[in-house]
């Protein structure tokens, strides 16, 4: 982290910082043109989710119509409102893209196929969904039957590169490996990342060792997107020149949470948040010369099982979710718990316009998504407790 | 031809690329985001087409919250790097 080279980008951020009433309280006592690295981590407070959920509103510095709106994947139970500009998605979106090219050769008119849940426009979630240069492949059925189909469209697609949860790769890697299948012969991909979970080290050895081609692996969030990208070397790397990283709680060999501020996200700016994965800074240099950033724990997936039927849970955030879209303040927290194979638990913190119609789709929309002998329960909650990057919202049995 | 003239064929190209069927004839004051459907991928590509097209390059730290409000406000910003 250079602080002098970021001082300057964090005073303008604290001064339009403080147009939005959140930060016009957290921030009144700053005196931004002193501000040192120390008064900056001594004196503004950290930022957690549960300083600003269901008020993140209170976080906007501009009432330009151009917001763009997104929700988190509510891995900690509670799905967040984040919201980014024009400039900031612009800069965002260009970044990667650069990223992209310097790694694989890839542009944007580059076609791809991706791993999905659902379209969050309009909740549709076939298996197969053709858009814009997109081949789209459920997550909501993996089973071997069903990754057959998707073998068979990808090389008939002909994709350039694939986008994918590190899980859903490694189960159709899996898949492949055990069919004796060769990917690089059959539709030869230049290029592969991963993103939205942990990328394990034996998950990036099978997909590598099977598709034959080096994994990129992209960490980020919704609030802030890309964080970091994977280098040619295969190690972590910040882009520094966007983020201000710091690690608080570290232990003695210099593991810690992750707190990070967004230098580029003057609409809802997001001042030392707090985003919990557990992470160091190596002591090593990396070979490209940047500094190192292992990420020890966060984000990771364990997949659900039913008979042969095997699918990404995410399937249950989607229920969630569309429950919410439909009937606003409805769910307000899940967790789902596998209790022996067939029998799923719902664990639910109701809102305020929750009603027995709203249960009966509920568990309607949730049995349609699961083989014909699952059973499911739904159990209200009053809260359910979670601590950021322990939190499962999916427990097999 | 004229670089408004121009901006507009780039506009128009770009987002036929990305599938987006622009059913008007675009106009200065149309909203790129809002009237035209560009998302932040389709910016991107746009201000690339851009940079090559009228050889200039365009720094992120000058690009403002409104550059996108219009293809009268894209316009100006191209003329003053020219």
């Amino acid at each position: 982290m250079q602080w002098e080279e970021q001082r300057t980008k964090i005073v303008n951020l604290i001064m339009i910082a403080k147009k939005s009433p959140l930060y016009e309280r957290r921030l009144r006592l700053i005196n931004e043109v002193n501000l040192t690295e120390e008064k900056f981590k001594k004196d503004i407070p950290i930022l957690y989710k549960k300083d600003f959920i269901g008020i993140e509103d209170q976080l906007l510095t501009k009432t330009t119509s151009n917001k763009l709106l997104e929700y988190t994947s509510g891995s900690t139970g509670y799905p967040l409102k984040c919201y980014k500009g024009i400039k900031e998605r612009f800069i965002k979106a260009k970044d990667l893209w650069e990223l992209r090219k310097k790694n694989g050769g890839i542009e944007k008119k580059d076609k791809y196929t991706m791993f999905y849940a659902f379209a969050e426009d309009d909740f549709s979630a076939e298996l197969i969904n053709e858009r814009e240069g997109v081949l789209y492949l459920s997550m909501f059925d993996m089973s071997d039957k069903v990754l057959e189909i998707y073998y068979r469209k990808i090389i008939e697609y002909k994709p350039k590169w694939f986008f994918s949860v590190p899980s859903a790769l490694f189960v159709f890697a899996s898949f492949i490996k055990k069919m004796g299948y060769d990917p690089k012969t059959d539709f030869d991909l230049q290029y592969m990342e991963t993103s939205g979970e942990i990328l394990h080290d034996y998950q990036k050895q099978l997909i590598e060792e099977v598709f034959n081609t080096k994994v990129f692996n992209h960490y980020g969030s919704r609030e802030v997107w890309c964080l970091a990208m994977s280098c040619k070397y295969g190690n972590m790397h910040i882009l520094d020149k966007r983020f201000y990283c710091e690690i608080v709680n570290v232990s003695p060999d210099g593991t810690g949470e992750l707190v990070v501020t967004d230098l580029y996200n003057e609409t809802w700016p997001l001042i030392r948040y707090y985003l919990g994965d557990i992470v160091r800074f190596s002591e090593k240099k990396c070979s490209c010369g940047k500094q190192i950033l292992d990420i020890k724990g966060g984000r990771s997936q364990e997949y659900i099982r039913i008979g042969d039927w095997i699918a990404n849970p995410i399937l249950f955030h989607y229920v969630v979710i569309k429950m919410n879209s439909q009937n606003g303040d409805a769910i307000r927290q899940f967790q789902i718990i596998q209790e022996s194979e067939v029998e799923i638990r719902i664990k639910l913190v109701i809102g305020s316009t929750w009603n027995s119609n709203i249960a009966e789709q509920f568990i309607t929309e949730t049995r349609s998504k699961l083989p014909s002998e699952a059973s499911v329960k739904v159990q209200l909650e009053d809260f359910i407790s979670f601590q950021s990057s322990k939190f499962k919202y999916f427990i097999s049995y | 031809m004229v670089v408004s003239e121009r901006l507009i064929q780039i506009v128009n190209q770009t987002a036929q690329e990305n599938g987006v069927e622009i059913e008007k004839t675009i106009t200065p004051e149309d909203n790129i985001v809002d009237s035209l459907n560009f998302d932040s991928i389709m910016l991107v590509q746009l201000v690339i087409e851009i940079e090559d097209e009228f050889n200039i390059e365009i720094d992120d730290e000058l690009i403002e919250q409104d550059l996108f409000d219009s293809v009268e406000n894209l316009e100006k910003f191209i003329l003053e790097k020219l």
